[in-house]
């Protein structure tokens, strides 16, 4: 249904252009999840921004962006906006700033039902109601007339959830959902989206740092660093034969059950305009070799799960 | 007598008041903290955890000397700091230093980081000459890994350098206890665990102890050795972290230690009901707790203390 190929953006900074993605490809089926994983910088908001649409003003893009048949890089913004919020719909990270304080979270729930769907004041605001039940904000608990500030950072994030929904998208994606919220309320939240998807058939494409959560959520993951894609595959088979170096320094440096300091990655995630020639990975690896910084490797794999390192902790 | 322990706080109780619901009545109260207990040893490095609105925070700025309580005491050292004189107040703030979770809104942007780093000692210890001070602030950049970084202005670093420098600040004094509410939440993963190494070197080689509030058990797990988990401003359960996490005594730190997401294992489906309001007498858990018994409406547990391990529940286990 989405299907993303050989995507490359490029930015102004500074007087030129800076390359921010290389060569990202990506493909979402109905009902299928697949989460984006990798620092700042990596390029994983970019790539949703890209899919949306809402790159910044004197972005340079090339690479194919299709949606159901249709070309979305050819697409001007009235087509665009008919999609958005209609068929794609995008939840971020904090819950606050996606709200508006001066409405009811009712009838922001009703405005891209108003909007999109044209319904009438009175069917858009049943629908809504409808809506904030689903995601558990039902009366006598929450009620549609209340204001954002009234409900806490979980409840903020599940009415923003109910807008995404509120036209019953194809394509959900979520950029750091859960961030923000307690681990308590993150796995509520989780376990929502997820049902949504599974019960709607509508396909996620999640976006995170937290390995974590990608792998209690995601059919299929990417591993991004510095612009493009190093690692792929079902997210169980993921992680089970972790390839790519920086997959593994990734686990290694979050904290884990054992208990015990996580190993930091040693170096900083290389800044757009001076990434260097080979592997962008190259300069923090401790496996890599002098063939490592000639030339950006490939993605190579003989299935579903692929791996850009000429150096990998295993053959996938 | 063996000397006091390095902070002791007892039986805290912080209320705000609410809004007046009309011009004529009496402001209602909103209880934070009911009684806290926690002890702080030296070179201890201790977590709270707990979720939003559990009063994490509330007791950090309590411990800090920010906010008096209604009730309580905070000893550092065996001194009250709430019966100090602003003087004796002044001069034991050098003892207790606090980072906070936004790198970028905890430095002054117009400010070199040499100064930012050095503003501590002027303040707390104005006698210091300027050589001397000098010094320490080149000492305490070179500890944290930032040579050099006294003429660089914050916005040259990183969100990782940053937190270094806000470390750097807390240290100079080199005070005895910090307080860090949320220091690496803000910050990537391969970062958080660049600062994480930071503060368990700096704990071992200066003897520090860290007063660490996170509501990410993984940090809190990697860090600590102690752990205090919080519920609505109660101690619900206290003891050695590994213990803790590895057979949580109380149903709500099993929910927490439950809920965090972990590579390779399938996220047990959500057994806590969102937010509700706590019962006038009972155990505040009780309306989210799977195991609520009538007797957890009726009576609030008290912490138990046995074997280093501490726990409010009726039913622990």
């Amino acid at each position: 249904m989405l299907d993303v190929g050989s995507l490359t953006v490029a930015l102004p900074m500074g007087g030129r252009l800076v390359p921010v993605l290389s060569g990202v490809s990506l493909a979402l089926a109905r009902g299928e999840s697949v989460g984006l994983v990798g620092e700042s910088g990596s390029g994983k908001s970019m790539t949703a921004l890209a899919i949306m649409g809402l790159l910044p003003p004197g972005a340079r893009v090339a690479g194919r962006i299709m949606f159901d048949g249709a070309d979305l890089l050819a697409a001007d913004e009235a087509q665009m906006c008919a999609l958005r919020g209609r068929r794609i719909a995008m939840v971020f990270q904090e819950p606050m700033t996606a709200l508006n304080p001066l409405q009811t979270i009712g009838a922001q729930v009703a405005e891209p039902l108003r909007v999109h769907e044209r319904m009438s004041r009175r069917s858009a605001a049943a629908r809504a109601g409808e809506l904030l039940a689903r995601v558990g904000l039902a009366p006598p608990r929450a009620t549609p007339d209340l204001y954002p500030h009234q409900l806490s950072g979980g409840q903020r994030q599940r009415v923003v959830i109910a807008m995404a929904l509120a036209c019953g998208p194809d394509l959900l994606i979520a950029d750091e959902p859960t961030t923000a919220l307690d681990v308590t309320v993150q796995a509520q939240v989780l376990d929502l989206i997820a049902g949504l998807a599974a019960d709607s058939g509508m396909a996620l494409l999640l976006i995170t740092h937290d390995l974590g959560v990608v792998s209690q959520t995601v059919d299929r993951m990417l591993v991004m660093y510095a612009g493009r894609v190093v690692e792929q595959g079902p997210t169980a088979e993921v992680f089970a034969h972790m390839a790519h170096p920086y997959t593994r320094a990734l686990l290694a440096a979050s904290p884990n059950e054992a208990g015990g300091l996580p190993a930091p990655i040693s170096g900083q995630v290389p800044d757009p305009a001076h990434r260097p020639l080979g592997c962008a990975f190259a300069p923090r690896c401790a496996r890599a070799e002098r063939d490592c910084t000639r030339a950006p490797p490939s993605l190579v794999g003989g299935g579903a799960h692929r791996v850009a390192c000429l150096h990998p902790h295993v053959a996938p | 007598m063996s000397d006091p322990p390095l902070l002791e706080v007892g039986g805290l109780v912080r209320e705000y008041a609410l809004p007046r619901p009309h011009p004529f009545a009496a402001a209602p109260r909103l209880r934070v903290l009911h009684g806290i207990d926690l002890k702080v040893e030296a070179g201890e490095g201790v977590g709270i955890v707990g979720e939003s609105g559990s009063g994490k925070s509330t007791l950090a700025r309590a411990v800090l000397a920010l906010e008096p309580p209604q009730a309580g005491s905070v000893r550092l050292r065996g001194m009250d700091l709430f019966a100090l004189s602003r003087r004796e107040l002044r001069a034991a703030r050098r003892h207790v230093q606090a980072v906070f979770q936004d790198p970028y809104g905890s430095l002054d942007p117009r400010q070199r980081v040499g100064r930012i780093v050095a503003e501590p000692i002027a303040a707390l210890e104005p006698g210091t000459g300027r050589a001397e001070r000098r010094r320490r602030v080149a000492d305490m950049l070179r500890d944290v890994g930032l040579p050099q970084a006294e003429g660089k202005y914050p916005h040259e670093f990183s969100g990782g350098q940053r937190q270094r420098i806000a470390i750097a600040r807390a240290l100079v004094t080199r005070p005895a206890l910090v307080v860090a509410d949320e220091p690496v939440s803000a910050l990537d993963v391969s970062v958080q665990a660049q600062v994480l190494t930071l503060m368990a070197d700096l704990q071992a080689r200066l003897g520090l102890a860290w007063l660490f509030i996170s509501h990410d058990l993984g940090v809190v797990r990697s860090i600590t050795a102690r752990v205090v988990v919080l519920y609505r401003g109660r101690v619900v359960e206290e003891g050695p972290t590994r213990a803790v996490f590895a057979a949580p005594a109380h149903p709500y730190t099993r929910a927490l230690v439950a809920a965090v997401p972990r590579v390779g294992r399938v996220r047990a489906p959500t057994s806590l009901p969102a937010e509700a309001a706590p019962p006038g007498a009972g155990c505040p858990y009780s309306v989210r707790c799977p195991r609520a018994a009538p007797r957890c409406r009726a009576e609030a547990p008290v912490l138990t203390r046995a074997n280093g391990r501490g726990v409010a529940c009726h039913f622990p286990g």
